[in-house]
């Protein structure tokens, strides 16, 4: 398939590969775990099987890119009854997450990885328990639990544990985090997460493509036009679906949405995780402005239900969009007002700056995406670097700073912000009549593809296979908030405990989106 | 930026909030809130409760019935449904004191069997 070239290797050579192609200036996407026992499709019929003739095993399959080159799935078969593999997270951690959730819903053995403990399913769960292998019971057996968590915490005189959440003080999502502190200066952090696990990539298997989207793109609220584009590519490269001009524009102009809206949120909650309410109600204003906007081409106010395989199941409407000039003027000018009231405070440059301070390499290790990487000097934007619809003729601009504290984050969204508004302007010009839908033909039962958009907080990477009848078989999603989580843990060392609201913050990450 | 400007600021915006439940949000003329049924139009087929990714649709000799519980306003029943009876509605206000206030009934017209 075109954009993207599938290779069979050794398990005991997966890890040493991977770090190699990472040495060579590849980026980690994600790491999938499949279940193929009993797989009904045959190796000679072109559909890939796993595991040899028949489909006989496990396997997991790592997905690497690089800019303007097809992506790379390299896929290693694991024995039935040995499924195991020399751990890639060891070499390169950007994998050690993906490692640990597969582990959990798999059963899936990294080899020599560092970090033994569970993740997705917390010790709640009973042992032996791997809710996507083909022959997991429908519902959670009872059995031995190990209900004792151990988090990863500094030991020593006058160093203490600070436990927070997973309920917070706000409206926010649950999440765990233990910081070893002495006095007000944090020493480390071990962030426990997964506590709004939905079993989502479970939900889906057997489903309609249709019935499927709906869920997909809600595995979070905010993110869901990049979900929903990262599975209607997927599908639309598996049927072989060539979108509309006009869907392709308009898919991208919801993007631009997104992101804008996103930005304008996000920047305006991080003026509130420092108590600056000028800059936390005149952008939270103008962020409710845009969910109207939403709502105006949509009918939904974080657009979801626009984006299908083979374009647009709602198209916005002529009013609509021609209001959206003048909107822009408007949102333009105020957004610039609501910045240089943040600008022109010492206050808030003060907390800003050098707090939650990641390094370029800490990022690049790490596997950071979207503003996190960009702030961290890493100047990579699936938009630009693997362009789809309509992003191969207007090129987005990539913003980046070396800085790496929360400032960098700051004005990354800002210049972000802005470049959405430039690029929404044009991609409103000129707009191309036509359809907006084309129905998606018959997919080969068997066949795998991967999706992929640049959401606000960066890559949303999809994977998927079809099953019989234009079904979902197996479908994972990463979202950029899963890929930045351990990035948050390793910005909070060195900063007081009072930063990490706004330190948290200046990452605005999805816990939904992780969870899944 | 000094005080008088982000007094300026925040006075040019004004009160933005509104006085809900007294008065509703401002809603878009595209808003598709939960979805309503014509009972006229509608044929009884179940094609929306077979293509509900949520299990939010029940139908019943005399009526069909929407959970807003389960509801995610995805408009899937819309697309299904061979007879357009369905379109998602403007009725966006869904809090109810119990699971059953959820649940937003509408009776069909009884047809003669043949």
């Amino acid at each position: 398939m075109q954009g993207e070239r599938l290779v069979d290797v050794e398990r005991s050579a997966l890890a040493v590969l991977v770090a190699a192609h990472v040495a060579d200036g590849w980026r980690f996407a994600m790491l999938v775990g499949l279940d193929d026992r009993g797989s009904p499709w045959p190796a000679a019929s072109g559909a890939p099987a796993i595991g040899g003739p028949g489909g006989a095993g496990f396997a997991v399959e790592v997905v690497l890119e690089r800019p303007a080159e097809p992506i790379l799935r390299l896929r290693a078969a694991l024995p039935a009854d040995e499924p195991s593999y020399a751990s890639v997270g060891r070499l390169v951690p950007a994998a050690l997450w993906d490692e640990r959730e597969v582990k959990d819903l798999f059963g899936i053995v990294p080899e020599g990885h560092p970090d033994p403990r569970r993740l997705v399913l917390h010790e709640t769960y009973p042992k032996g328990f791997h809710p996507l292998r083909v022959d997991a019971p429908a519902e959670v057996p009872e059995g031995s639990t190990d209900r004792h968590y151990v988090p990863f915490a500094v030991h020593g005189e006058g160093v203490y544990q600070l436990p927070v959440g997973p309920i917070h003080a706000g409206v926010i999502e649950p999440g765990h985090f233990r910081f070893s502190v002495i006095g007000e200066s944090v020493l480390f952090l071990d962030a426990r997460l997964f506590f709004t696990h939905r079993g989502i990539e479970k939900l889906v298997e057997g489903r309609s493509f249709e019935r499927a989207l709906p869920i997909v793109e809600r595995a979070c609220g905010v993110c869901g036009v990049a979900h929903a584009l990262a599975f209607s590519i997927a599908v639309e490269r598996l049927a072989g679906t060539v979108v509309p001009d006009r869907a392709d524009r308009l898919r991208a102009i919801l993007a631009e949405f997104e992101r804008l809206y996103n930005h304008v949120g996000d920047l305006g909650n991080m003026c509130a995780g420092i108590g600056f309410n000028v800059g936390s109600s005149q952008l939270g204003w103008l962020k409710e402005r845009l969910l109207r906007t939403n709502e105006s081409l949509t009918g939904h106010r974080y657009l979801a239900g626009a984006v299908a395989p083979g374009g647009l199941a709602i198209e916005p409407g002529r009013d609509a969009l021609s209001a959206l000039p003048d909107r822009l003027v408007e949102v333009e000018g105020d957004l610039r007002a609501a910045l240089r009231a943040v600008a022109g405070s010492e206050f808030a440059a003060d907390r800003f700056r050098a707090t939650g301070h990641v390094p370029r390499e800490t990022a690049l290790r790490l596997g950071a995406a979207g503003v996190a990487a960009r702030a961290s000097g890493l100047a990579m934007d699936l938009r630009r670097d693997h362009p789809t619809g309509a992003y191969g003729e207007f090129r987005a601009l990539v913003c980046t700073s070396d800085a790496g504290d929360a400032a960098a984050r700051f004005d990354v969204r800002a210049h972000e912000a802005q470049a959405s508004i430039d690029l929404l302007r044009e991609l409103l010009a000129d707009l191309p009549e036509g359809p907006t839908r084309v129905p998606v033909g018959p997919v080969e039962p068997g066949r795998s593809a991967l999706g992929w958009a640049e959401g606000p907080r960066g890559a949303s990477w999809l994977w998927l296979r079809a099953g019989d009848g234009g079904t979902v078989n197996r479908l994972h999603l990463r979202s950029a908030s899963f890929a930045n989580w351990p990035v948050v843990a390793a910005a909070a060392p060195g900063n007081l405990v009072p930063d990490f609201p706004l330190i948290n913050k200046s990452f605005e990450l999805c816990y939904a989106c992780t969870d899944r | 930026m000094d005080l008088f400007d982000r007094l300026r600021l925040a006075l040019r915006a004004g009160v933005v909030t509104s006085r809900y439940p007294a008065e509703l949000p401002l809603l878009q003329a595209a808003v598709r809130g939960l979805p309503e049924v014509d009972p006229d139009r509608c044929q009884r087929d179940g094609a929306c409760v077979a293509a509900c990714p949520t299990g939010a649709i029940e139908l019943s000799a005399s009526s069909w019935a929407v959970d807003a519980g389960r509801c995610v306003m995805c408009g899937v029943c819309e697309r299904a449904c061979p007879s357009e009876a369905i379109r998602l509605g403007s009725h966006v206000t869904l809090a109810a004191r119990t699971p059953e206030g959820l649940v937003h009934r509408t009776e069909l017209r009884q047809v003669m069997e043949p």
